[in-house]
């Protein structure tokens, strides 16, 4: 279980159920983690099950909106104080904020319009050009986005799936700009069980399902040992690469 | 952490020391699984302890069958199988004879049809997660252009789409099957095909700034072999250093 031992791991939205699955997957293979989220009880929640399943694993849980530059800055500053440098970015954090999951373009808020694309891109943002200098200079880095596999283009989810295109857009820029140093990839998830599944309607489930080729949404877990191996040494060749995690429910399919 | 262990697994194209099949085989074996190793002939010193070859042609589909079914008694089973023989060659349009176009399907894309079609009995009855992982190429995705001429590309987009139909097929059996696409991997199939000039020219070309190794792509093949891809189906995961972002 020393996959990645004596490497530090930055997960943003580390309360959530992907985001806390990753981290505990993550210090399972050895890393040390930096993990922040904007609940400060989630934060603490993943962090206590990460001290429960790694004892080994030095964590720096550091509560932040890592939508807001400065708040970003101070999780990298204690992360990079107390750690000693960041070696693996995982950008979690995103969503559909809205009260409903589908709302048709023609009744979209701008408001929703521009907080949806602040949240799936601007942590990210952030994070990137405040971790990735120190991964240049040491020549080593890698870098896992989260997006998602609407990003090929939703009904009903126009804003989420054009921020998430520009996740996938982003991966490949910056995997060309950072290259050779920095491994930059992109994991697309399909229906996975967390919170926003339990407030899918019947309806909308089964319509997911019906082109879900393994016939089930995907557990945290699976999700997490995608962001262990595009983490690790197994993925070394592997970059600007968007990889649906979504049991065969994709947009190439 | 041995990520196949007690696993039983099948990997065509091994017989070649320096291949991707080879690489593959040794690594499933390094993480705990049985390994068959197919190929029509094995190089002197290729197969190392704990491999089992098994010398069959995989453009026969009756000879498939028989190894499939030997290889699956053996192992007590079969949880893997990795669709890696293949052939290569750079003819140009005008000179292609349709008997060498017609060898070339045969082998890569009719072999790896041949061999999951023998296989598909054994892998329904996997209690660990059967998986299947192709290999495909970057000449499927951009036509060629590199060693492998238009046939070559015409049989790894081939191979490519049968991974994504195997995969829609099989799903519900709780089948998973994926494929990699490997750029320039240095092995004999690419051995003293660059001088060292073409070489410095494409590496400038590559983001990661080198060709692969086998062990590049073996380590990806691990990955879709393993369950830590239990929810990936009907993927094609690039390995080629970021030499063609699409």
């Amino acid at each position: 279980m020393t996959r990645l031992a004596r490497r530090v791991a930055l997960v943003t939205g580390a309360g959530g159920p992907m985001g806390r699955a990753i981290a505990l997957k993550l210090a399972c293979e050895g890393a040390h983690l930096v993990l922040t989220d904007i609940s400060g009880n989630r934060l603490a929640g993943a962090a206590e099950a990460v001290a429960e399943a790694a004892p080994a694993c030095r964590v720096v849980a550091h509560r932040a909106n890592a939508m807001d530059r400065g708040e970003a800055g101070a999780v990298v500053a204690r992360g990079i104080e107390e750690l000693g440098a960041i070696d693996i970015l995982v950008n979690v954090v995103g969503g559909i904020k809205s009260a409903s999951l589908y709302t048709p373009f023609l009744e979209l808020g701008e408001a929703q319009w521009d907080s949806t694309f602040a949240l799936n891109l601007k942590p990210g943002f952030h994070l990137v050009q405040l971790v990735a200098p120190g991964m240049l200079e040491r020549r080593r880095g890698r870098i896992v986005n989260v997006a998602s596999v609407v990003f090929a283009g939703e009904p009903g989810q126009t804003d989420y799936a054009a921020a998430k295109a520009a996740v996938a857009s982003l991966t490949r820029s910056l995997a060309m700009e950072f290259a050779p140093h920095i491994n930059v990839n992109c994991i697309a998830p399909g229906m996975i069980q967390t919170s926003v599944v339990e407030r899918l309607t019947d309806e909308d489930r089964s319509r997911f399902l019906d082109k879900c080729l393994l016939k089930r949404p995907g557990m945290p877990e699976e999700i997490a040992d995608v962001v262990a191996f595009l983490s690790g040494d197994e993925s070394s060749f592997i970059t600007g690469e968007i990889l649906a995690v979504s049991g065969g429910n994709h947009p190439s399919l | 952490m041995k990520l196949l262990e007690g696993h039983k697994a099948i990997v065509t194209g091994g017989g070649h020391p320096l291949g991707i099949g080879q690489a593959t085989a040794r690594l499933f074996v390094e993480h705990g699984a049985q390994v068959v190793v197919l190929d029509r002939e094995f190089m002197p010193g290729a197969l190392p302890d704990g491999q089992h070859p098994m010398t069959v042609d995989v453009s026969d589909a009756d000879a498939c069958r028989v190894a499939l079914a030997t290889a699956a008694e053996l192992m007590g089973g079969l949880d893997v199988v990795v669709n890696n023989a293949g052939i290569v060659a750079a003819t140009r349009i005008p000179q292609l004879s349709p008997a060498e176009f017609a060898r070339m399907l045969e082998v890569n894309l009719i072999g790896t049809f041949n061999v999951t079609q023998a296989a598909l009995p054994f892998l329904q009855r996997s209690d660990k997660g059967a998986a299947i992982v192709n290999v495909g190429s970057i000449a499927a995705q951009r036509g060629g252009g590199l060693l492998g001429g238009s046939h070559y590309a015409a049989a790894k987009g081939g191979v490519i789409s049968f991974t994504k139909a195997t995969a829609r097929e099989c799903g519900s059996l709780g089948i998973r099957a994926n494929a990699v696409a490997p750029g320039i991997i240095e092995t004999g199939m690419t051995a003293g095909k660059y001088d060292a000039e073409r070489t410095r020219a494409i590496c400038e070309t590559i983001p990661l700034g080198r060709f692969g190794t086998a062990l590049d792509v073996a380590r990806v093949i691990l990955f879709l072999a393993s369950p830590m891809s239990s929810y990936l189906t009907g993927a094609v995961i690039d390995v080629n250093g970021g030499y063609h972002i699409h």
